[in-house]
């Protein structure tokens, strides 16, 4: 009885192992001799942002389920799919790592250069699969093409695989030794300097975590003279994902930066912030896309704010920047194209009907009813709010500073270059360019020039070549 | 039993999803699924803004990730951008389906690649009898009513009545 227990126990292991062996093992049924055909699969290697964390990913991606019977292909095998590096026989198959799996959707961790692979080298892939023949199935390998129908001379078909490049490596580092001639000093002196500039960005430090994209990165020039005004140290970590995770495309950053001179004799740091967003536009479409208004796209939003906190200062910097602290929050908003008294974008045929396509759906031309060649608007505005009454770069400013901009754009029938000789032109992309007359309205602080406030009204003429 | 959809239904439930991906971020989107599928990426997306929530969009509604280099050409159509996206291509899609039909009316073909098949007329593969008393054709002309909506393929069959063309001709015919 003891016995045929043992027995009974030995088979349901056995039967436990070759269970698992058929589900881990390669299980791969195609060889060097398996018969070979081509298809159009649009594998992509690339670099794949996953969102929310944004964090890049480096996948292969392979069109497996434009397939159907009598070609049968079990995706849930990752020996069936085939990444060989360019021209080699599907003997010399390369190792995917694993599957990255979103709603259904396989990706193949693909790790090139621990396959031997260097940057120019190109993969071919592609797909074991059966056939079923009648009551048998054959294993025959489908390798991607660009062109299905290629043929010879013969007329026989004769595609050929298709070539993927490996993409970049996400981590960069570049040391680059220079020599800088007569470059300037601090002490107002030219000398030559040997320069070294060095690098790194580590644009994903957390692998394989959606919860947001950690980033690294810092960029020096070390010179051999101390007093080289180029030298600097600089140091950025950051972390960036979507604040509304899957729901909507809000994303937000934060990020601290480090930098100063090689001796750090000035240094300083920064923490800054941003956040951007559009609206769900759908809803809009009856107020703001008819024959009055066609606003097709949502104004674009974005807060950010800006933290400077000088930690070590020499006497040219603390005569520009007495304070050690200062902070912005900035806020704007812009809001591209707005054209009014356009036309229906449907198409009516002579009688006034609406052209329908075959499906009955009602044919638009959006190229008649929304271009440059209509009055439009543009809007935008920037507001901001320096607490310590200077800007970041220690200009006197008020507390809270503004600004906005409304441009109408009238278009021109005719050309009015050729109107004057000294704008005449034959080049026909000036000639057929839509032309129009932008009148612009300013009001507000500019802070390209130091948060002066003014009100400004201009004209201009504005060519876009066809 | 589940109602199991063909790829190509699969991928123009996909191009529905995308179009409502962006309806939602742009009103000039077309209502026809193929003026959709011919629009160009650069015609509706203007900002990297409106790139990452077609991104999320695309990932959400289970179409697929968007590699970097999808939206670096911005000159190519949704169509194109579903193909790299999504996990179905269909010019594939489309021609494995006639492969199906053109086995299961002669079923010697088994033996001939799909590129082979491809490369065929359709009067070779289905013989020149017109459609209406030609079952074959009947065969794939249903089949293809079914599955691809009528702003691709008639509801007539009209373009199975040149039989002199070959089969990846009408495929092209179908998707351009």
């Amino acid at each position: 009885m003891k016995h045929i227990y043992k027995v009974i126990q030995s088979m349901i292991f056995l039967l436990i192992l070759g269970l698992f062996f058929t589900q881990h093992s390669s299980g791969q049924v195609c060889n060097d001799s398996t018969p070979q055909e081509f298809e159009r699969l649009e594998s992509i290697f690339d670099i794949y942002r996953v969102q929310p964390s944004m964090a890049p990913r480096t996948y292969v991606k392979v069109g497996y389920q434009s397939l159907r019977l009598p070609y049968i292909f079990d995706a849930t095998n990752l020996g069936n799919f085939l990444i060989v590096k360019s021209g080699n026989p599907v003997s010399a198959k390369l190792k995917a790592e694993k599957f990255d799996i979103f709603k259904d959707n396989k990706y193949l961790i693909f790790d090139a250069s621990k396959n031997g692979l260097k940057k120019t080298d190109k993969v071919n892939v592609g797909l074991c699969l059966k056939k079923k023949v009648g009551n048998t199935e054959i294993a025959v390998v489908l390798w991607d093409t660009n062109n299905p129908n290629e043929v010879d001379a013969a007329g026989n078909v004769a595609a050929k695989r298709l070539e993927l490049s490996v993409p970049q490596r996400l981590s960069t580092i570049t040391v680059v030794p220079d020599v800088a001639p007569n470059q300037e000093l601090i002490d107002g002196t030219k000398r030559t300097t040997g320069q070294l500039k060095f690098k790194v960005d580590i644009p994903s430090l957390v692998k394989n975590n959606n919860v947001a994209r950690f980033y690294f990165n810092t960029d020096n020039v070390i010179s051999t003279n101390w007093k080289d005004k180029s030298s600097k140290v600089e140091m950025k970590l950051g972390a960036e994902t979507n604040l509304f995770r899957t729901k909507w495309f809000v994303p937000i950053n934060f990020e601290t930066k480090a930098n100063g001179d090689q001796r750090l004799k000035n240094a300083t740091f920064i923490a800054s912030s941003g956040i951007k967003t559009i609206l769900p536009w759908s809803w809009t479409r009856k107020g703001l896309f008819n024959s009055l208004v066609k606003a097709p796209i949502s104004p674009e939003f974005g807060i950010s704010a800006e933290y400077y906190h000088r930690i070590k200062q020499d006497a040219a910097s603390l005569k520009k920047f007495p304070r050690k602290d200062s902070f912005a929050l900035v806020g704007q908003f812009t809001w591209l194209p707005i054209q009014l008294f356009t036309p229906s974008c449907e198409k009516r045929d002579g009688n006034g009907n609406f052209e329908t396509d075959s499906a009955g759906n009602i044919v638009e031309d959006f190229d008649t009813c929304f271009s440059a060649q209509r009055i439009s608007l543009e809007l935008s505005g920037k507001g901001w709010w320096f607490p310590y009454e200077k800007t970041l770069t220690g200009a006197k400013v008020k507390r809270f500073e503004g600004r906005g901009e409304i441009s109408l754009l009238i278009p021109i029938t005719g050309s009015l270059l050729n109107r004057f000789p000294f704008t005449k032109s034959e080049n026909p992309l000036l000639v057929n360019a839509t032309q129009r007359i932008r009148i612009k309205y300013v009001v507000g602080a500019n802070d390209a020039n130091g948060f002066k406030r003014a009100s400004q009204l201009t004209f201009g003429i504005e060519l876009i070549p066809k | 039993m589940p109602n199991i959809i063909s790829p190509t239904e699969r991928w123009f439930s996909n191009l529905e999803k995308l179009q409502g991906c962006m309806k939602n971020l742009n009103h000039l989107t077309a209502t026809s699924f193929k003026q959709f599928s011919k629009q160009t990426l650069g015609s509706l997306l203007s900002s990297d803004t409106m790139k990452g929530q077609l991104g999320l969009c695309c990932q959400n509604k289970g179409i697929g990730l968007v590699p970097n280099s999808a939206l670096t050409d911005m000159t190519k159509n949704f169509l194109s951008f579903l193909d790299v996206v999504g996990f179905i291509v269909i010019e594939t899609a489309l021609r494995f389906q006639i492969y199906a039909i053109a086995v299961k009316h002669k079923p010697e073909l088994i033996n001939n690649s799909v590129a082979q098949v491809m490369n065929m007329s359709i009067d070779t593969v289905f013989g020149n009898a017109p459609l209406s008393s030609n079952i074959g054709k009947k065969d794939l002309d249903l089949d293809l009513n079914q599955t691809t909506p009528d702003d691709f393929y008639p509801t007539d069959g009209s373009f199975l009545n040149d039989s002199s063309r070959k089969l990846s001709a009408l495929v092209k015919q179908i998707i351009s």
